[in-house]
């Protein structure tokens, strides 16, 4: 009797605060969606930011985002395999597993400072580069993670296969093993993308902004993100206005990313 | 079975096998011969050591480093009909080489993540085999070798992972036999089919033992008294004894191997 | 492709219509002999008998081999057990078949020709038993129609109920006989001794044949 009490009550309280979750989540996206459409126009898309439009701030961020992709991928694949493949349980292996694993969860803001001091101070200006770079730092540890947790997936029979048809190491792990964990490894590399796009500490010493529409990397570097934290402070109506709809943007961009990341998993398990 | 027709091809001498970390051999002293185009059964209870002394046969185990060997394990080489211990090999490019001469069937099917004909391709193109028109001809003499040609010949270029298990097992026996090998090793090839797939994998592999010379792991005595012309009976990492499947399950010598084939075994 | 079991079955019928074939010789040319009473010719009666216990024997370890081995169940087991119990029986024939003409000694130029007008009679059972031998070795081949292994068996059995007929209608002329002279005849008493002993082959054939019927229908051995 007791018992069925206790349930009741357990799984009222957890629906409650379930409710409480979601509906703090719905408030949110409602907020954003009726501030945001509002404040959307044609020119929002078409002008810069110095025209009032965020069309700078777009190109800027995904240009960021995508050269820090281009060195975070390599870099995180290669090690993930090293890790999974080549770290044969070593101490050296657990304890670069578990700093990355630390790396993931470390304060964004404390990356942008460490690249500023990198990659700002001994030029004398905010640039492009040093915000890839944090951009880049971000991503490293989660797809290293994620590729070492698909790799683990792999059973190791298929190794087994590939080396008794007389393949080396080096050509299993590539042409078989990879392959297999081809999906893993992508969605680690979409969802560390996704986590990027809408940083705003790590830019915010080291490309700054710019009003202007540049794609001079050696300077500093027009970013949504960081602007959304600038015009939502200033006082006239209009930058607040923009920095709903830029927020808008944002979100909606990120939701698309996890989206397109689903999508493209869907036959896996 | 007439004598004079027994060629050795493999010699295992006084093996002792420990694997990385482990405190005591798992393989003590084992002594087997293996001959040509017959097919030798390894039988014995769980951890009795079968596939560990079958994965010793083509240095799979160096795949995980830390595997200390004793002993030796001649192969023979065709060419110059010597012996030459196996267990000598130190460089990459020499376990390759033997492995393409004793190739390996898991007991779960390993199909790679790519198109059926890609999958029997892969062996022949690591060895350096790169004309399209004798691919092709390879390819297909291989799945015809492994009996499962008609199934698959009009699908060649779609995934291998849409075939059913037992034809996934098939696919992984052809990509084998593509690279024509002495000796095919089965670890277990039927234990996770069903029993018709397991019919047409035992059929295939008394056919195969015209070319090719045959070593099977199974936990599965009737398989090895259908299959096999050889047997050896292991337990805790001995052989405790090698003869003609018939002397083995007819009159075994060992009151051991009585014992475990009569099903009176703990 | 034939399953081993299949294969091995193959191969033991074959070899147990060979030793029923050689008795089938053997007691042709017993008949032979029998008929002019011509006992130089006796000796060439047991040649064909002299391999049968070798030829037994290896059908019996061919049957072991393949119950360790190859696990026949159902028909194949059947038929396999069978045929182990059948080869023993025709070992018992190929004794029955050697004494009876060690017994015939007695049909010779020299014997009576009364003695030799019962052994000619006689030689009716013989001729059955070559009959029945003809149709065993029909039934062993005959693996497929049920109908006619049944039927074959009846003609067996018609075969056995004539020898039987035949050998009273002898023992009742003989005594008959024994009763009009007034006196026991010993060689008569003998002769009757030895036709029914040889009457144990065609009973032996009824043995066989109801293992067949096990084999190939089913019931109990």
């Amino acid at each position: 009797m007791n018992r069925l009490v206790l349930n009741k009550v357990v799984l009222t309280l957890s629906t409650i605060s379930a409710l409480i979750g979601i509906g703090f989540l719905f408030w949110i996206l409602i907020t954003l969606s009726y501030k945001g459409i509002a404040s959307i126009q044609l020119s929002t898309f078409t002008n810069d930011l110095v025209e009032g439009g965020i069309r700078n701030l777009l190109v800027g961020q995904f240009t960021m985002a995508l050269m820090a992709t281009f060195i975070a991928v390599p870099l995180g694949v290669l090690a993930g395999i090293y890790l999974r493949e080549y770290g044969e349980n070593s101490r050296m292996t657990s304890i670069i597993r578990s700093l990355s694993d630390v790396m993931t969860s470390a304060p964004s803001i404390v990356i942008g400072v460490f690249v500023f001091a990198l990659m700002v101070e001994p030029f004398g200006t905010y640039n492009g580069w040093a915000g890839v770079v944090a951009l880049a730092i971000m991503m490293v540890p989660i797809i290293i993670g994620t590729t070492d947790n698909m790799l683990a997936l792999v059973p190791k029979e298929l190794r087994e296969a590939g080396i008794a048809l007389g393949g080396s190491k080096k050509q299993v792990i590539m042409q078989i093993v990879l392959k297999a964990a081809k999906v893993g490894v992508t969605t680690g590399i979409l969802l560390s993308f996704a986590r990027i796009i809408g940083e705003t500490a790590p830019l915010l010493f080291t490309s700054a902004n710019n009003q202007f529409f540049s794609m001079d990397l050696t300077d500093q570097f027009p970013s949504l993100t960081v602007s959304i934290y600038n015009l939502a402070t200033y006082p006239d109506e209009a930058s607040r206005e923009l920095a709903w709809a830029a927020s808008f943007i944002l979100t909606a961009i990120v939701l698309f990313i996890n989206l397109v990341g689903r999508y493209v998993t869907r036959h896996k398990q | 079975m007439e004598k004079q027709d027994l060629k050795a091809v493999m010699d295992v001498k006084d093996l002792f096998f420990t694997y990385p970390g482990a405190p005591e051999p798992t393989l003590k002293k084992n002594n087997l011969t293996i001959y040509k185009n017959k097919i030798t059964a390894l039988i014995g209870p769980s951890g009795c050591g079968k596939s560990t002394l079958l994965r010793a046969m083509n240095r799979i185990h160096d795949l995980y480093p830390g595997a200390q060997y004793e002993g030796k394990i001649d192969l023979l080489n065709p060419e110059t009909d010597k012996m030459e211990n196996l267990l000598d090999l130190q460089k990459e490019d020499e376990l390759i080489g033997l492995r393409q001469r004793v190739g390996m069937i898991f007991q779960k099917p390993t199909p790679f993540p790519m198109s059926i004909y890609d999958n029997v391709a892969y062996g022949l193109k690591l060895s350096g085999l790169k004309n399209k028109s004798e691919l092709d001809g390879r390819v297909e003499k291989a799945l015809k070798d492994a009996a499962i040609w008609k199934e698959a010949k009009d699908r060649l270029k779609e995934s291998a992972l849409g075939l059913s298990g037992g034809q996934q097992q098939r696919l992984c026996i052809a990509r084998s036999v593509a690279l024509k090998p002495e000796i095919l090793l089965f670890d277990e090839p039927t234990s996770a089919l069903d029993p018709i797939s397991t019919g047409a994998i035992e059929e295939l592999i008394t056919e195969l033992k015209k070319d090719i010379t045959v070593a099977i792991v199974t936990h599965n005595m009737q398989q090895a008294s259908r299959l096999s012309d050889y047997t050896t009976f292991m337990y805790l990492g001995d052989i405790i004894e090698f003869d003609e499947t018939e002397k083995i399950f007819v009159n075994p010598s060992v009151k051991l191997t009585e014992e475990y084939i009569t099903g009176r075994f703990g | 492709m034939l399953s081993k079991n299949e294969e091995k079955l193959v191969e033991v019928r074959a070899r147990t219509v060979e030793i029923l074939e050689d008795l089938t010789i053997s007691q042709k040319l017993a008949l032979q002999a029998l008929e002019v009473c011509d006992s130089k010719s006796f000796g060439q009666v047991k040649v064909p008998l002299k391999s049968i216990n070798k030829k037994a024997d290896d059908i019996d370890n061919l049957i072991l081999t393949v119950c360790a081995l190859y696990s026949p169940e159902a028909k194949d087991l059947r038929e396999m057990i069978a045929f182990l119990k059948i080869t023993s029986s025709l070992q018992r024939i190929a004794t029955n078949e050697k004494n009876y003409m060690k017994n015939m000694a007695i049909c010779n130029s020299e014997s009576d020709e009364e003695i030799k007008r019962v052994i000619k009679e006689s030689l009716s059972i013989n001729r059955c038993t070559i009959k029945a031998l003809e149709y065993t070795i029909e039934m062993i081949h005959e693996t497929e129609d049920d109908d006619k292994l049944s039927e074959l068996a009846a003609r067996i059995n018609v075969e056995y109920s004539k020898t039987d007929d035949i050998y009273s209608m002898i023992e009742k002329d003989l005594l008959q006989k024994m009763h009009k002279d007034h006196q026991v005849n010993e060689e008569y008493i003998n002769l009757m001794k030895y036709i029914r002993k040889n009457l144990k082959i065609i009973d032996r054939l009824e043995d066989i044949v109801s293992r067949l019927i096990f084999a190939r229908i089913g019931g109990k051995l």
